[in-house]
C-alpha cells in the first residue's frame, strides 16, 4: 500500500514499482473491485451475523445483565442491574446501547425484546469491526499486488465474517463487538498517522485509546500494539510519542473514576476495580476456565466442534508470530509483529495466569486471522505453483468448516434461554420461584416478578419451597452454579418434565416440577422470627404460619410428617379457635390446649360416598360413644398405628389419657385399604404407610362438606417471606454525570493540542497562521 | 498495493542471525516457564491456610474441621473439595441442611447441646463412632454450631482429647470459658482412666 511504503518499509522491487493504489481508491475509467470487496465483505459479514440473530445464540448472564444495564440508562440515566452502580466495565458501550434503545423506542420494551435490539446493534458493528480489520490487512501488504492484495483482503474478511468465535460474541449483545470496533479504530489510526507530528499523533490516537478504554479496559493489550512497535524499531522517539498517546488516553479513562467520585461511591470503585485487576493478575478467578474445578483443556476440547477453524487460526497466528520472531522486520511486518506479539502475550497471559473468559479470544483473533493469511501468503509464494492449489483448497477446507458451523449453530435455533422464560411466565405467576443449575440472573431478568435461585441439591431446593427447577447438562459438567450432579438425578429421578428446549449454548435446557408431599418433614418450611412458615402449593408463592398454641399441638402430633401442612390460617369461632391442616383440623381451647376436631363421625355418616371414595376406612362407634381406656387399647391392633397413636409402645395404658386428648379415641377398627392399614380416630384417620404413620387426607374432605367452615380470610395463603431478603442499600447509580463530564472532557482533548499549539506560536512571537 | 508479484504479501522477510533466534527463543522460553512455574506453585492464590471458606472455620485435628453453619451450598463444596462425609450438627440443624447432607452423601450427626453447655458422654461417644468411620477412607468431617463460636468450640476441643491431644494444649483454645475448661477437664482425666466416679465423662475410654 502507497502509505506504507513510506520512509521505514522495503523498497519495492521492480516488479511491484507501478504506482500504488490503495484498495478503496477507484481506478480511473474502470470497475471498482476495491469497493466490491468492501461491499463483499460486508454484505458477507451482514448476513454471516444478522441471520436468525434473534434465535441464535442462546443468551447469556453478561448479555442480559448488560442489556438490562443499558435499559436502566435508557429510561432513567441509572448504569445498574442492582442497586449499585455498574463499576466493573466502563459506561461507554452501555450509552450507546441505551441511545440505540432510544433511538428504537425500545428503552421500556420487554428485556427479550431490548436484547434482541441491541444485538442488532452490536452485530452492525461487528461488521463494520471486520470491514476495518480488512483494512487493517490492506495496510500490512505493502508488497501484494493490486489482485493479491483484493483476494487476501477479501479472504481475511471473510475468514473472520465465518469465525466462530467472532461470529458467537458478534451476534450477542456484550461489550465485545463496539470495544473490538474501538480497538481495530485506534490501530489503524496509529499506523495511518505513524508519521504524524508528535502533536497529532497524540492528540488523535491518545482519543481514540481514551474512547476505547471507556468501552472496555481489557483492550490495553490491543492499544499497547503501537508501543510495541516502537519498542521493536528500537525509536526512542517514536517509544515517547505513542506512549505519550497511551497515557493521553489513560487520562480520559479517568473520567470514569471520576464519575465514582461524582456518585460518592470511589471506595466502591475502588473494591471493584482492585477485584478486576486481581482477576487480572490471576489471583481471583470467579470466572472462566482458570477457576477451581474447571479446566481449559477440557473446555477446549469440548468446544473442538463448534470452535474448531478459531483454534485453526490461533494455532495459524501463533506460527506466524514464531515465523516473525526469526526475521529482520520493519514497516508493515513489524506492524504485524507488534500486534501479534501483544495479542499473543495477552492470550498466553490469559491462559496461564488471568481470569480467562471464552470472549477475550475476540480481541486476539483478528491478529491471528491476519498473521495466519500473511504467512501463508509467503509460505504459499515459496512454494509456486503448487503452492497456490494447496493454498486454495486449504482456505476452501477452513471456510468449508466455518460455514458449516454457522449453518450447525446460527442458523438453528438456539435459543433455549428464551423459551424457558417464555413457558414459565405462561405458565407460573409471577411470584413462583425457580431454582437454575447456572446462573440465576440470565433468566430472573427475564422474568420480572419471579424469583430465580441456585440450590446445591433437589431436597435442600425444596426444603425452602422450591419445586420448579432448570436443568442443564452443561451448567453441570462446567460448574456454573453450585448445583451438583446429584441435583439434576433426583429431579430428573422423582419429577415431570415441563418442557425441553434446544440449546447448544447450554446443551439444551429442561424445565422440571417436583411433587409436593404436604407431609414431608423438612420440605416446604421456613423459619420467620421463630415462627414455622409452610410453604404450600409448589411454586413458592404463598403459604401458612403455624404459630401458638397451634405449633405446640402440631409438633405434639407429630407435626408435617404426620399432621401434613397446614390448609388454612387460623379462624376463631364461639368458643375454640381453628387451623385446618392435611390430616387434622386442629382445634385451640382458651386455655391453650390443642386438639383435633373430633367430626370423623360425623363426617363419615354424613358424608359416606365421599368418605368411601376416598379410601377411609370404616367408621363403627356410634356418634358420642365415651370408650374406656382398656377399650381404647382393645381397639389397637395395628401396632404401628398404635406406637404412633400412643406415641409410646403398643400396649402402654399410661400413654393412652394424652393420645385421646390429642387425637380423640378411635371410632374404627384398623382396615387395609388398597394396601395401606388405615383406622379411623374421632379427630383423624392415622394411616400405616411404609414411610411410617401419619394422618391421611381429612381436612379438604371436611371442608368441602361443610363440616368446618373457615372464615375466607383463613383459607388465603399468605405471601411468602422472601427467599434471601435483599439487605443491600440502593446506591446512586446515575449515569448523567459520566456524560456530562465525557462531553466536557471531548471538548478539552479536542481543544487542547489547538491552545498548545496556538500558545506556543505565541510564547515564540509568531502570528497565528492566516486563513488562506 | 502494488501491481501483481511474486513476493508475499508482506514483503521479502530477511532472516536474523541463528544467534539473535537463539535468544528470542531463550527469552520467549523462559517467559513461558516462569508463568508455568507460577501457575503451578499456586503462589498467586490466597492461602487459607487449607481451611474451608466457611464462618469462623478452624481446623480441629486431622480430616476434622469446625465452623459456624454452612449452607447446602457450601455443604456441596465440602463434599467437593474437603472430601466431607460426616456432619455433626452441635444444636439444631436447618433444615436445608438435612435435607441436602443425606442427599449428598454426607452423614448427619445431630447432638443437641445448649448455648454455654458442653456436649454429654454419649453424645461424645456418637461423634467419636462417626469420626471413626468417616475418617477411616480418608473422608473428613465437620463440627458446626449457629456461629462456630458456640458449643461447638468445646466439642471440637473434647474431639482433640479423645484424638489423644494434651488437656494444656486443648485449653489454650481461644474461645472457651472457664466451665468448658472444667468439663475438658473431666473428659481428660476420664480418658486418663482417672475419673472421679462422680465425673460424668467417667464412661468415656480412649
Amino acid at each position: 500500500m502507497t502509505d506504507l511504503r513510506r520512509g521505514e518499509y522495503p523498497a519495492p522491487t521492480p516488479a511491484s514499482a507501478a504506482p500504488a493504489r490503495a484498495p478503496g481508491r477507484p481506478r480511473r475509467g474502470g470497475a471498482r473491485p476495491e469497493l466490491l470487496v468492501v461491499l463483499g465483505g460486508g454484505v458477507l459479514a451482514a448476513v454471516a451475523l444478522l441471520w436468525n440473530i434473534r434465535s441464535s445464540p442462546d443468551t447469556q448472564y453478561d448479555e442480559v445483565v448488560y442489556t438490562e444495564a443499558a435499559r436502566q440508562v435508557a429510561q432513567g440515566w441509572n448504569l445498574t442491574w442492582t442497586n449499585s452502580p455498574m463499576f466493573v466495565h466502563p459506561p461507554l458501550s452501555f450509552l450507546a446501547q441505551a441511545g440505540w434503545l432510544r433511538l428504537l423506542g425500545m428503552g421500556e420494551a420487554p428485556l427479550a425484546d431490548a436484547i434482541l435490539a441491541a444485538r442488532v446493534l452490536t452485530a452492525v458493528v461487528a461488521v463494520f469491526a471486520i470491514l476495518l480489520l480488512g483494512l487493517l490487512a490492506a495496510y500490512l501488504m505493502p508488497a501484494a499486488g493490486r489482485r493479491r492484495g483484493l483476494v487476501l483482503v477479501g479472504l481475511v474478511m471473510v475468514v473472520a465474517a465465518t469465525d466462530p468465535v467472532l461470529l458467537r460474541y458478534g451476534r450477542l449483545a456484550l461489550i465485545e463487538p463496539i470495544a473490538l470496533l474501538a480497538g481495530m479504530l485506534t490501530l489503524c489510526m496509529a499506523i495511518r498517522l505513524r508519521d504524524a507530528r508528535p502533536l497529532v499523533y497524540v492528540t488523535v490516537v491518545g482519543l481514540a485509546t481514551g474512547l476505547t478504554l471507556l468501552t472496555k479496559e481489557v483492550t490495553t493489550f490491543l492499544l499497547f500494539t503501537p508501543v510495541v512497535h516502537a519498542l521493536l524499531g528500537r525509536d526512542r522517539r517514536r517509544v515517547a510519542t505513542t506512549a505519550g498517546a497511551f497515557a493521553w488516553g489513560v487520562g480520559l479513562w479517568l473520567l470514569f473514576p471520576l464519575w465514582s467520585l461524582a456518585l460518592g461511591q470511589t471506595s466502591d470503585f475502588v473494591d471493584v476495580k482492585f477485584a478486576t485487576f486481581q482477576r487480572l493478575l490471576g489471583l481471583l478467578q470467579i470466572t472462566g476456565w482458570n477457576r477451581p474445578g474447571a479446566s481449559f483443556v477440557s473446555a477446549v476440547a469440548e468446544q473442538l466442534g463448534q470452535y474448531a477453524s478459531s483454534y485453526l487460526f490461533l494455532a495459524g497466528g501463533a506460527l506466524a508470530l514464531g515465523w516473525l520472531l526469526t526475521r529482520a522486520v520493519t514497516g508493515a511486518p513489524r506492524w504485524l509483529l507488534a500486534w501479534l506479539l501483544t495479542s499473543y502475550a495477552f492470550a498466553a497471559y490469559m491462559v496461564l495466569l488471568g481470569t480467562l473468559n471464552e470472549q477475550f479470544f475476540v480481541y486476539v483473533l483478528p491478529a491471528a486471522i491476519v498473521g495466519t493469511v500473511l504467512a501463508a501468503d509467503a509460505a504459499l509464494v515459496r512454494l509456486g505453483g503448487p503452492g497456490v492449489v494447496t493454498g486454495l483448497a486449504a482456505a476452501l477446507a477452513v471456510l468449508t468448516l466455518s460455514a458449516g458451523g454457522w449453518v450447525r449453530y446460527h442458523a438453528t435455533d438456539n435459543d433455549g434461554v428464551f423459551r424457558v422464560a417464555d413457558l414459565v411466565s405462561e405458565s407460573f405467576p409471577p411470584c413462583a420461584t425457580l431454582a437454575t443449575t447456572g446462573d440465576p440472573d440470565k433468566l430472573s431478568y427475564l422474568l420480572p416478578g419471579n424469583t430465580v435461585t441456585m440450590f446445591a441439591t433437589a431436597e435442600g431446593a425444596e426444603a425452602h419451597g422450591v419445586h420448579l427447577f432448570v436443568l442443564s447438562d452443561k451448567d453441570i459438567a462446567a460448574g456454573y452454579g453450585t448445583a451438583t450432579p446429584e441435583l439434576v438425578a433426583s429431579v430428573r429421578g422423582r419429577g415431570e418434565l415441563l418442557g425441553r428446549f434446544e440449546s447448544a449454548t447450554f446443551r439444551g435446557l429442561e424445565v422440571w416440577r417436583t411433587p409436593v408431599d404436604p407431609y414431608a418433614p423438612l420440605a416446604d418450611t421456613e423459619t420467620v422470627a421463630g415462627t414455622t412458615f409452610v410453604l404450600t402449593g409448589g411454586d413458592r408463592c404463598g403459604g401458612f404460619d403455624i404459630a401458638e398454641p397451634f405449633a405446640g399441638g402440631w409438633a405434639a402430633l407429630g407435626g408435617k410428617a404426620v399432621v401434613g401442612a397446614p390448609v388454612t390460617g387460623t379462624w376463631t369461632g364461639p368458643d375454640l379457635t381453628y387451623q385446618a391442616f392435611t390430616g387434622a383440623v386442629l382445634t385451640a381451647a382458651a386455655d391453650g390446649r390443642v386438639s383435633a376436631l373430633p367430626v370423623v363421625s360425623t363426617v363419615a355418616a354424613n358424608e359416606a360416598a365421599a368418605w368411601r371414595a376416598a379410601g377411609l376406612p370404616p367408621v363403627t362407634a356410634p356418634i358420642g360413644q365415651d370408650p374406656s381406656d382398656g377399650q381404647v387399647l382393645a381397639a389397637l391392633t395395628d401396632p404401628g398405628i398404635a406406637a404412633a397413636y400412643l406415641q409410646a409402645p403398643p400396649g402402654t395404658a399410661d400413654a393412652v389419657p394424652a393420645a385421646r386428648e390429642r387425637l380423640g379415641p378411635p371410632v374404627g377398627p384398623p382396615t387395609e385399604i388398597d394396601g395401606t392399614v388405615r383406622q379411623a380416630f374421632a379427630g383423624g384417620v392415622l394411616e400405616h404407610t411404609p414411610a411410617g404413620v401419619r394422618l391421611a387426607p381429612l381436612s379438604r374432605l371436611l371442608i368441602e362438606a361443610g363440616v368446618v367452615r373457615p372464615v375466607a380470610a383463613a383459607g388465603t395463603p399468605l405471601a411468602a417471606p422472601p427467599l434471601s431478603p435483599d439487605l443491600v442499600r440502593p446506591l446512586p447509580t446515575s449515569v448523567q454525570p459520566f456524560v456530562t463530564a465525557l462531553l466536557a472532557g471531548l471538548a478539552l482533548y479536542t481543544a487542547l493540542p489547538v491552545i498548545a499549539v496556538e500558545g506556543t506560536r505565541l510564547v515564540r512571537g509568531r502570528r497565528p497562521r492566516e486563513r488562506r | 498495493m502494488t501491481t501483481d508479484s511474486p513476493r508475499p504479501a508482506l514483503g521479502t522477510l530477511r532472516a536474523l542471525p541463528g544467534r539473535r533466534i537463539a535468544v528470542r527463543a531463550a527469552v520467549l522460553l523462559a517467559l513461558l516457564v516462569a508463568a508455568v512455574a507460577v501457575r503451578e506453585t499456586g503462589i498467586l492464590h490466597a492461602d487459607r491456610g487449607g481451611l474451608p471458606a466457611l464462618p469462623a472455620a478452624a481446623a480441629v485435628v486431622p480430616g476434622v474441621y469446625r465452623s459456624g453453619a454452612p449452607t447446602e451450598a457450601e455443604l456441596a463444596l465440602m463434599r467437593d473439595t474437603f472430601r466431607t462425609r460426616g456432619l455433626v450438627a452441635v444444636g439444631r440443624p436447618a433444615a436445608d441442611e438435612q435435607a441436602a447432607a443425606p442427599a449428598l452423601g454426607i452423614r448427619l450427626l445431630r447432638i443437641d447441646v445448649p448455648d454455654g453447655g458442653a456436649p454429654t458422654a454419649a453424645q461424645l461417644g456418637q461423634v467419636r463412632d462417626l469420626l471413626r468411620e468417616v475418617r477411616a477412607d480418608g473422608s473428613s468431617v465437620l463440627l458446626h454450631d449457629a456461629t462456630g463460636t458456640g458449643p461447638v468450640v468445646v466439642t471440637a476441643a473434647a474431639v482433640q482429647l479423645l484424638d489423644g491431644r494434651a488437656l494444656e494444649e486443648v485449653t489454650a483454645t481461644p474461645g472457651l470459658s472457664d466451665a468448658d475448661r472444667r468439663v475438658l477437664t473431666d473428659i481428660a482425666e476420664a480418658l486418663a482412666g482417672r475419673a472421679a466416679p462422680t465425673d460424668p465423662y467417667s464412661s468415656l475410654t480412649r
